[in-house]
């Protein structure tokens, strides 16, 4: 017996919900997953860079637990350090995995001054640019991306994170 | 054949945004600072953290605003390039195809579905990035609606996303011009 028209228009749109839908395809627990050790793994980097001035008494360290909300995600807990150099205060604070355009994240440090931004991007991209990286090899890392006008991504160094951490001091 | 638009040539650039919002940032901050004249008046009866709550209140609506402004821009700029390959009668496919929608809809061809629409069928390539761009605009909507609603949008806009992918449309834009 031939299918119902309605019942083939109706089984047509389900195919097609079930294409777009992203969850169907993507695990986002484990996208959660690998995000919170995106985020332990760049603090490990900044621990190696300023583990020096810490056991001085030069910098203190606190840690405070925060709450984040995405769409993908729901609440979630990350955490959030300050750094106290002086009377100054640094807060390095991550903003969320799924942020508009070509990054896989974001955690930004701020003070009065200003703010830099540490984007998760693919190794070899060095601006903002409509590339798609999504599918391909590329090796996934922290840079650093320069305040606009002209945004570049630099490779997250113990020099270029210094040189942020002094733009956002002592500007 | 539909009447032309005269352009105003007032549509704000990317760097004219950014300086406005430095500037904006800049001055909220100070404001809310030891360092401005008005602090002891302004702040009576505030601890330390009632200050920082309300500074941060601001720079948020800030970026919220600037973040309009960017979206607004970026609209300008792929109706302005729609507008010119119409009007030049350029040959290229996009162009050629664009010219098709004007003879029916002019200069009130939807940004989404008509123009945005053309770009991805006629660059596939550049798709994710044009589909990127239709979900912001969904966030300018929620934005220019009084945002009453909570918007589903999967994504987190800010000042900086925005201007991040609007930078590199507009280099496309000037690219494939």
């Amino acid at each position: 017996m031939a299918i119902k028209q309605y019942l083939k228009q109706f089984e047509e749109f389900l195919e097609q919900e079930v294409k777009q839908d992203d969850s169907s395809v993507i695990d986002y627990e484990q996208e959660k997953k690998e995000w919170l050790a995106r985020i332990d793994e760049f603090y490990a980097l900044i621990q190696k860079f300023i583990g020096d001035y810490l056991k001085q008494g030069k910098i203190i360290q606190e840690w405070k637990i925060i709450q984040l909300q995405e769409d993908y995600f729901g609440e979630y807990e990350v955490q959030q350090l300050m750094l106290k150099i002086g009377k100054k205060r640094l807060i390095f604070k991550p903003i969320g995995r799924f942020l508009i355009g070509f990054n896989r994240g974001r955690i930004d440090l701020s003070s009065d001054i200003g703010t830099v931004r540490f984007v998760l991007l693919p190794e070899e991209l060095e601006s903002p640019q409509v590339i798609d990286f999504n599918n391909s090899n590329a090796k996934w890392c922290w840079k650093i991306a320069t305040s606009p006008p002209k945004v570049s991504y630099l490779e997250l160094t113990e020099q270029s994170f210094f040189e942020a951490l002094i733009e956002v001091v002592n500007a | 054949m539909p009447k032309r638009v005269s352009l105003s040539g007032q549509n704000l650039c990317l760097s004219d945004i950014k300086d406005y919002y430095d500037d904006s940032k800049s001055a909220l901050t100070l404001y809310f600072s030891l360092h401005s004249v008005d602090y002891n008046d302004r702040f009576v009866d505030y601890n330390i953290n009632e200050i920082e709550q309300e500074l941060q209140a601001r720079l948020d609506e800030l970026d919220r605003l600037t973040s309009f402004s960017i979206l607004s821009s970026l609209e300008a700029s792929f109706r302005m390039n729609y507008l010119i390959r119409c009007n030049q009668k350029k040959k290229d496919t996009l162009s050629r195809k664009m010219r098709e929608v004007y003879q029916v809809k002019g200069s009130r061809a939807s940004l989404e579905d008509d123009i945005l629409m053309l770009w991805k069928e006629v660059y596939p390539e550049y798709k994710i990035f044009i589909s990127e761009v239709i979900t912001a605009f969904k966030y300018r909507h929620w934005l220019a609606h009084g945002r009453y609603w909570e918007p589903k949008l999967g994504r987190i806009y800010d000042y900086y996303s925005l201007y991040d992918l609007a930078y590199s449309m507009e280099h496309l834009l000037t690219s494939l011009n």
